[in-house]
């Protein structure tokens, strides 16, 4: 499969007290299309950092970031972000959140409610368009953040800890949502790249995890996930890939 | 920058600033005598178109006051660099006394005006403005710079030229505080508007017709039912704003809220009356932008619409305009102020600061009696509401009508009854300050009761604390904050309470007691400028002292002790 991100040497630092702290070091991986990666970490390798500069929300200090081999400076148009807790304009109503980026693109308001009424439906939230925020459930609350960062039909969809403000049953419920539609083929998507400190979800979800270590980030991991969806958590295969990264976590933190 | 040092350099601005107004207060004092508290007509008749032009001053002040204060909170908030000292200014005019300036606004309005009365009446607005900006401006700069980090980030992310960010998320952000603070300033503008009406210095040359100057009019003639109806009118269009207005208003923007805290704020209702009469006046709204508007896109985006108008260059271009002229206005001040330093020393005796200083000291006993009575009563009356909240709940809208009535309007009244008693200014003048101060106190301390955490009272409760220990180890330090807050904004309203209530002309004759407000008219009556610039100096300086070195660091230790979130 075709390469679709690159990152190169990918450093940020982070001034504290006059000194500069290293949070991400010389980060380099690819991303493949087809592939869905999970990067994975104590708190405070600065994973969530990482996927920022990938969006290009953080300038690096230093490395570069290139898509489909151009270097990206700014905002990268091709990517679509998921935030962790939601990020959703609570005056805007559920239509007007998930269109806002059209909005902004002068994208006309037929096409814009065209586009809209497609995401909704795909993630399962008809009856909701006329909804405020906070008139939502968290996880209905995502369904409208996942929706939003579809809408702009990007390439490559990040996802940072999409599900951890969720309660258990609502996040498993998202999880499967989002295989579902990752696979249904209904979607622009060539790869996701998501942000986890929850090991088990990567192993449900991905197909490649990529391990980073703490103070400072550096990769120290990466690795294949080789088993067939829907995967059994209870497997065999399932608990030894576990242990080996949870090891592997745990390790980072020292 | 350490703490310190940013602490150190505030206070270099904020006393720039200072001696600026100042300087702007002496540059424009003019040998010319006025006095402002005149109705041509004092007949019942009239009332209405009195009430009229007191309502037009007020929605005057009020439209500058919403421009200005976005316009200076947004500035502040997307530039540190500004920040630094947009913000000082920011604070100085909110804790001035400005009630001092008025003279000053008005010989200024008037060089600027060519016609006199409209330019008392500029001055009027501009006082009433000066009393709403500042706690708006500080409310849109408080909420742009605490809009949550993920929606800035998603927002960007999602329109990363920022072309609609002022209508889709600046602009919405402001909102709540907006409404809140706008509700705040609103009533303090009708204490201003009637204090401008009210205001009186020497013989008669200009007058401010309005419900104010009715009010004071009629008590100076002892025409107390006209007087009484003067207030009761007052009190009812208070009322019906209120309630069709700022009611509905503070509903709506419950919708720009990120979270909703219970407990944070009451609800408040809405009556079907109020909302028939909004739906009607959105229909006729909305009927009318479908007439005008029929290219929706175009119009939301504030960016296209600025940049269609004003190409890049031309906006880059203002900007640079807005400072220079700033540069140069201030750089002319200084210059003013210069050329007339040497004679204004000439002027000035240092007996002026001795007299000033005794002054300060009586007008200051006067606010602390003022403060410790508000202080023995609203805090039992706090406590007692947050024990009954039945009882509350009836009392608490009896309370906010109270206490939405302009303490200054009831002050012909109550000079009406004590002026003949021995010390009876003195009593009246109390009284005043009592008026202002009292409300901030209890519904502060209230609403701090009101927020401790349901699990605090709960494990207070469970042990079985009651009574004074439960007051002193739970009460009181959960409300401390709030108590603090309340102090400091009672002592800003009780300075500019001291300047209409310590010198009253009635009838030509003129009462008055020692204190810094009656300091300060005196010397505008008897035209003695150096006098005037001495006392306006040293109010102010001992507003500022007392500011930073009293109630700062008191609340900063307050808030740092007693935080509930620690």
């Amino acid at each position: 499969m075709e390469e679709l991100l690159r990152l190169k040497g990918v450093t940020q630092l982070f001034p504290l007290k006059k000194k500069n702290v290293v949070v991400l070091d010389k980060i380099s991986f690819s991303v493949h299309e087809g592939e869905f990666v999970s990067l994975v970490g104590p708190s405070g390798c600065g994973k969530s950092t990482l996927l920022r500069i990938i969006a290009g929300l953080v300038k690096p200090s230093s490395g570069s970031i290139l898509f489909r081999n151009k270097e990206i400076h700014g905002i990268n148009l091709h990517v679509s972000i998921v935030f962790q807790t939601f990020g959703l304009l609570p005056w805007l109503d559920v239509t007007e959140n998930i269109t806002l980026g059209l909005e902004a693109r002068g994208v006309s308001l037929k096409e814009r409610l065209r586009k809209a009424f497609k995401y909704i439906d795909l993630v399962g939230l008809e009856g909701f368009e006329e909804a405020y925020p906070r008139e939502l459930s968290g996880g209905m609350k995502q369904r409208v953040g996942i929706a939003r960062a579809l809408v702009m039909e990007p390439e490559l969809l990040l996802m940072d800890e999409p599900f951890s403000a969720l309660d258990a049953f609502t996040a498993q419920n998202l999880r499967e949502e989002i295989l579902r539609l990752w696979s249904s083929g209904k979607l622009s998507l060539k790869s996701i790249i998501m942000v986890t400190h929850n090991i088990e979800e990567a192993i449900y979800l991905s197909d490649r995890i990529i391990v980073l270590s703490t103070h400072p980030g550096r990769v120290i991991g990466d690795i294949h996930i080789p088993m067939a969806r829907p995967r059994d958590r209870d497997s065999v295969e399932f608990t030894k890939l576990y242990d080996k990264i949870y090891s592997m976590v745990v390790m980072a933190k020292i | 920058m350490d703490k310190e040092s940013i602490h150190f350099e505030n206070i270099i601005i904020e006393l720039f600033i200072l001696f600026a107004l100042i300087g702007f207060a002496y540059v424009f004092y003019k040998r010319e005598i006025i006095t402002v508290s005149r109705v041509a007509n004092l007949t019942v008749r009239n009332l209405p178109y009195y009430t009229l032009r007191s309502l037009i001053r007020m929605g005057a002040a009020y439209i500058f006051a919403l421009l200005f204060s976005i316009a200076y909170g947004f500035a502040a908030a997307t530039s540190k660099k500004r920040a630094a000292i947009m913000l000082p200014i920011l604070d100085i005019f909110q804790s001035v006394p400005v009630l001092g300036f008025f003279p000053a606004a008005i010989f200024f309005f008037i060089a600027i005006v060519p016609n006199k009365i409209v330019g008392v009446e500029l001055a009027s607005i501009f006082l009433i403005f000066t009393s709403q900006v500042w706690n708006m401006a500080f409310g849109v700069y408080e909420s742009l710079t605490t809009i949550p980090k993920e929606i800035k980030e998603a927002y960007h992310f999602f329109d990363p030229y920022g072309k609609l960010a002022f209508v889709r998320l600046y602009l919405p952000a402001t909102i709540p505080k907006l409404i809140y603070n706008s509700i705040v300033s609103w009533s303090n503008g009708w204490y201003f508007l009637v204090a401008c009406e009210i205001f009186a210095v020497g013989s008669a040359s200009y007058s401010l017709p309005g419900i104010g100057s009715f009010i004071m009019e009629s008590a100076s003639e002892s025409k107390i039912s006209l007087t009484l109806l003067g207030i009761l009118t007052l009190i009812v269009v208070i009322f019906l704003l209120d309630l069709f207005i700022w009611k509905p208003l503070s509903q709506w923007s419950r919708r720009f809220r990120y979270s909703m805290n219970p407990g944070e704020e009451e609800e408040t209702e809405v009556w079907g009356v109020v909302s028939l009469f909004w739906e009607f006046v959105g229909k006729i709204l909305r009927s009318l932008k479908n007439k005008i508007v029929k290219n929706e896109s175009g119009v939301l985006s504030f960016y296209n619409i600025m940049h269609k108008i004003f190409p890049n260059k031309v906006l880059y271009a203002i900007n640079k305009i807005i400072l220079f002229a700033t540069l140069l206005l201030t750089g002319l001040l200084v210059y003013k102020i210069a050329i007339v330093f040497p004679s204004f020393i000439k002027t000035i005796h240092l007996s002026y600061f001795l007299i000033s200083i005794k002054a300060t000291f009586f007008s200051f006993v006067r606010l602390l009696i003022a403060y410790i009575i508000s202080v023995a009563w609203t805090i039992p009356v706090a406590v007692l509401m947050f024990y009954h909240q039945k009882g509350a709940r009836i009392l608490s809208p009896i309370l906010q009508i109270l206490a939405s009535i302009p303490a200054v309007s009831l002050f012909p009244l109550i000079l009406y009854y004590f002026i003949k008693f021995p010390h009876g200014l003195d009593i009246t003048a109390i009284i005043l300050i009592l008026t202002g101060m009292q409300w901030y106190l209890l519904f502060n301390a209230y609403g701090g009761l009101k927020t401790i955490p349901n699990d605090m009272k709960e494990v207070v409760d469970s042990m079985g604390i009651k009574g004074p220990l439960k007051f002193k180890r739970l009460l009181l330090p959960a409300s401390l904050p709030s108590i603090m807050t309340g102090t400091i904004t009672a002592f800003g309203g009780g300075w500019n309470a001291l300047i209409i209530a310590e010198y009253i002309v009635l009838k030509g004759k003129v009462y008055s007691v020692e204190g810094i407000g009656s300091l300060l008219d005196k010397s505008l009556a008897s035209n003695n400028q150096g006098l005037f610039i001495v006392a306006l100096t040293v109010m102010v300086l001992t507003v500022f002292l007392i500011n930073h070195f009293v109630y700062r660091p008191l609340y900063d230790k307050i808030a740092e002790r007693f935080n509930m979130e620690a």
